[in-house]
């Protein structure tokens, strides 16, 4: 039992006022001379001080009168027991915000206070959340355990997500008995968090019916620097990156673009530091100049593989008639670009070794004979690099041992499962449908797309796309004639015909020139950085269940599968920083950093909150008596208390009376 | 029976000892003849109807004179049984809650008892005493003699302490002649030493009868609630709740009782404890019987 106004309780003292009354009564004994007192002295009894107090009923009733009344006005909060099914779940906001001046600590006061408050039988579970969630204590009425459990609550799991805690409580409810549930979150409530979808979770199951209350905990911060919109692009000396540092105050918001131009391998100046790594890519961190009043998201780190140059490698075998129709479209191509920003290099055979290949932003070879096995490994390295890969198929192609290739592991890079050749060699056929909206159709009119669909094809193969691959193109009788397929950070490109002559006219159309110059385009787009938030899904574009090793800036390392980083990505990239993830023998560079969201300093008003949680906010440190207050106005208990202090005096005073009365009739008679 | 004897109380409003003396006697005398004592009567004068066969001689003319119907007188002897009173008058005798004292109920049974003693022709004599004596009336005979004891306990107040097997055997160290002496008291005195005092008293061949007077209030302490008991011969005080003594406080009375009973029975005296709330009539009936042993013996 706990007491709202406990002060009252000194009350009890008042206890003492009728056993006085009584003792004093009692020691006002009637005298009675008595012929000898030498049996009373040897009664056993009487070796004891008598105790009996005059009328013990009515003293007990006067007593119990007394403690009723003043339980009653102390506002007794009572929990019947381990019977009671009420239930708390306090939900700590763990998002990156959280970290920001001694909001971590008021955080876990305030859960305390609401650990504190529970009454006996109460259960309480924790849970803290941000983008993703973590039970940091199993629901229990242990107060010490949930004490304990309060000291593992560490913010900086990435973006508050209000449904994702919610989402986490009610799965915990549901195992739950049906009872009382009240949900306490402790949040900054800033106001990009509150304005998220989590409605839907606010409508269902055991939420639906919880009452919740929120105690917003931390101040408005002065002032808040951060940087947004880092882009990498290819300058005149070198790569280029640019961000803007964003600076928020009470009084206004201003921003100022920012450069930084990476003329060497790496670098370092005040607010920016670099590096190119093995595999190519560039690692950087870069930070905000502006003094202000939250560290945690001052800096922001990338990792992006450098802009390429606009270069394409032709392989043109021996023989190979379809060479010159693609030098023929990417000369065009180059033509068109002007200024060098693109050129076409012309080799006999793919060089060994994927680092030669690092200046080429497209390679362009004509698959024939059986499959070549480095080669294919060469390109495939290549792509994963972030480079694009063009491939035709020649007439001479080998049907059976290329599927063979295609079945084993080695193939996995490559869009297509299947290669058949199309049957009816006197037989003409075209392209069909197309998706216009493919990234390697993107740079192609409407009107050259419909132009392939008239050129007369006389050779071609018609493919099976794998299931990661992407349709670009079919044939006009439903086969698959054009398919691509992300690999790591680049593409391969696969048209299952040749531009040559006695495959068709396809190189001699207009709309060829038009594709290669497309396909060009797609290998200089602007690759974003390979970065993203804390707490936000990895898509490297593996198979689920590759295997993959990440390494962070202080050597850790974590081991799991692609899948993992997609579905639980807090867990393998906690912190913004640098992660090395390791696949399959190849090397990426990841840069985590601090959501955005979490840097915007404006928190909500306790209005907003209001609405969103269709309960008043309560204040901080009163929490606990507020809600004890509603419990206690429920369950009326002072008021029980009161009545029976009073029905106790009414038949004192009945008592009293008659007592009197029969002492009076006594005396009389 | 009871209901023609009179209750304590009521001789009490009679005011005059002797009147209280020949009340009780006469009362008591009357109701013998209906009563199971009625085989005591026969050594007092008496009359019964004349039977056929009766000695002609013991024909009670007188009466016939005034009731015209015979009676036989059957006997109107002298005595020479002396009866020695001994009262224990100390301040313990005053308790009185309800009834009356304990004292006036032993004036009552001392006055009773000598004057059933002198109708029937017997000596008696009077010592009143607490620690010593405080009133001694000595042993004779005849009616101006019984109007000195009735004068002597009129007289006599509760006070003092009680010492009684002293003043008892004091006074039983005087006495000339054998006879039956009559300690009335509430005892409250170191019991060895009275057993004692009165087994000695019996060794020296007088019988002994000990009326022991307990009030009713004071055998079962039927008073409720918390009282302060003032000691009514040390003054002294004590603070108690009879409802949480009165158990131990009761078994203890009837102990003393049973204890005075055996002891007494022991030495050959007579106990007899005594209500004072209740008629003389059991105490005169013992003195009776215990009169007539005594003249068997003789």
């Amino acid at each position: 039992m706990r007491f709202l106004s406990p002060l009252a309780l000194f009350g009890l003292a008042l206890i003492a006022l009728p056993i006085a009354i009584h003792l004093l009564v009692r020691r006002r004994a009637l005298r009675l001379d008595f012929p000898s007192l030498r049996f009373l002295r040897e009664t056993h009894s009487f070796q004891l001080r008598p105790r009996n107090i005059q009328q013990p009923l009515l003293l007990a009733m006067r007593i119990a009168a007394i403690a009723c009344l003043v339980l009653g006005l102390s506002r007794p909060l009572i929990s019947f027991g381990s019977k009671s099914s009420r239930v708390h779940v306090i939900l700590l906001d763990a998002s990156l915000s959280m970290r920001a001046r001694g909001r971590t600590e008021a955080a876990r006061e305030q859960a305390r206070i609401v650990i504190d408050g529970l009454a006996a039988g109460e259960r309480a579970a924790i849970i803290e959340f941000a983008t993703d969630s973590r039970l940091l204590a199993e629901m229990t009425a242990d107060k010490s355990k949930l004490n304990k459990a309060i000291g593992g609550y560490q913010p900086a799991r990435g973006t508050t997500s209000y449904a994702e805690g919610l989402m986490a409580a009610e799965a915990l409810l549901q195992k739950e008995p049906a009872g009382e549930t009240l949900i306490d979150i402790v949040s900054d409530f800033q106001s990009s968090g509150l304005r998220r979808e989590h409605s839907a979770q606010l409508n269902n199951g055991r939420i639906q019916r919880a009452k919740i209350i929120t105690h917003p905990v931390g101040t408005e911060l002065g002032v808040n620097a951060f940087l947004v919109d880092e882009e990498v692009s290819a300058g005149e000396s070198g790569v280029e990156l640019n961000a803007s540092e964003i600076v928020v105050s009470d009084a206004e918001r201003s921003g100022t673009r920012k450069r930084w131009s990476m003329v060497s391998r790496e670098g370092e100046h005040i607010d920016a530091a670099w590096h190119t790594e093995s595999n190519g890519q560039v690692t950087a961190r870069i930070r905000t100049v502006t003094p202000d009043d939250f560290d945690d998201d001052d800096e922001r780190f990338l990792a992006f593989d450098s802009p390429r140059r606009g270069r394409a490698l032709l392989i043109e075998r021996d023989g190979d008639d379809a060479a010159p129709y693609l030098r023929a479209a990417l000369d065009a191509t180059a033509a068109d670009f002007g200024d060098n920003h693109f050129s076409v290099d012309v080799k006999a055979s793919l060089p060994r070794l994927g680092s030669e290949l690092g200046s080429y932003s497209l390679i362009s070879l004509t698959l024939d004979g059986s499959p070549r096995a480095e080669e294919l490994r060469v390109i495939s390295d290549y792509a994963r690099a972030g480079g694009t890969v063009w491939l035709c198929l020649s007439a001479d192609l080998k049907t059976t041992e290329w599927n063979q290739f295609a079945n084993g592991q080695d193939a996995q890079s490559f869009p297509f499962a299947t290669i058949e050749r199309k049957s009816d060699p006197d037989k003409t056929f075209g392209f069909g449908t197309a998706d216009a909206d493919a990234p390697v159709l993107r740079f192609m009119s409407d009107q050259l797309i419909t132009a392939m669909r008239s050129i007369n094809m006389k050779k071609g193969f018609s493919i099976t796309p794998r299931r990661e691959a992407a349709t670009i193109m079919r044939w006009n009788d439903g086969t698959v004639a054009f398919a691509s397929v992300g690999v790591g950070s680049g593409h391969i490109i696969v048209l299952a015909t040749s531009p040559a002559r006695s495959a068709g006219n396809l190189g001699a159309s207009a709309a060829f020139p038009a594709l290669a110059s497309s396909i060009a385009k797609l290998s200089l787009a602007q690759k974003e950085p390979s970065s993203g938030d804390v707490g936000q899904p990895v898509n490297l574009g593996l198979t689920p269940s590759a295997p993959v090793k990440i390494v962070d800036a202080a050597g850790k390392e974590t081991a799991g599968q692609a899948r993992d980083l997609i579905t639980r990505a807090a867990v393998y990239f906690p912190a913004p920083g640098i992660f090395r993830v390791e696949v399959d023998g190849l090397t990426r560079y990841i840069a985590i950093n601090a959501p955005e969201a979490e840097s915007q300093s404006a928190l909500a008003s306790a209005a907003d909150i209001e609405r969103t949680f269709r309960t008043p906010p309560a204040a901080p440190q009163t929490h606990a008596n507020v809600s004890n207050d509603s419990v206690e106005r429920d369950r009326a208990t002072w008021r029980v208390f009161l009545l029976g202090g009073f029905s106790l005096l009414l038949a004192e005073m009945w008592i009293g009376m008659r007592q009197r009365g029969r002492n009076r009739e006594k005396k009389e008679g | 029976m009871s209901e023609r004897l009179l209750t304590p109380s009521v001789l009490a409003a009679m005011g005059r000892l002797d009147l209280i003396a020949r009340t009780v006697v006469e009362g008591f005398l009357i109701g013998l003849h209906r009563s199971p004592y009625h085989g005591l009567s026969h050594e007092f004068a008496e009359h019964r109807p004349y039977i056929a066969g009766d000695e002609f001689r013991r024909v009670d003319w007188r009466v016939y004179g005034r009731t015209d119907r015979l009676f036989v007188k059957e006997f109107d002897e002298e005595t020479n049984l002396t009866l020695h009173l001994l009262f224990d008058v100390s301040g313990s005798l005053a308790f009185a809650p309800e009834n009356v004292s304990k004292i006036d109920f032993g004036r009552y049974l001392l006055a009773a008892l000598a004057y059933l003693a002198i109708r029937q022709n017997d000596r008696v004599g009077l010592v009143c005493f607490d620690e010593g004596v405080k009133e001694r009336v000595a042993t004779r005979g005849g009616q101006r003699h019984l109007y000195s004891i009735l004068a002597a306990l009129g007289r006599v107040e509760a006070s003092g302490q009680t010492s009684i097997a002293p003043a008892i055997l004091s006074e039983a160290s005087q006495w000339k002649r054998r006879g039956l002496a009559i300690l009335v008291s509430d005892l409250y005195d170191d019991s060895n030493a009275v057993v004692d005092a009165v087994a000695r008293i019996r060794r020296v061949g007088h019988d002994v009868i000990v009326f022991h007077l307990l009030d009713r209030a004071e055998r079962l302490l039927d008073q409720r609630g918390t009282y302060e008991f003032h000691d009514l011969e040390t003054g002294e005080k004590l603070i108690a709740d009879t409802d949480q003594i009165r158990k131990a406080y009761v078994k203890r009375v009837k102990e003393k009782s049973t204890y005075f009973q055996h002891e007494f029975e022991r030495t050959g005296a007579e106990y007899v404890e005594l209500d004072t709330s209740e008629p003389l009539d059991k105490a005169l009936a013992v003195f009776l019987r215990r009169r007539k042993e005594r003249r068997g013996k003789g």
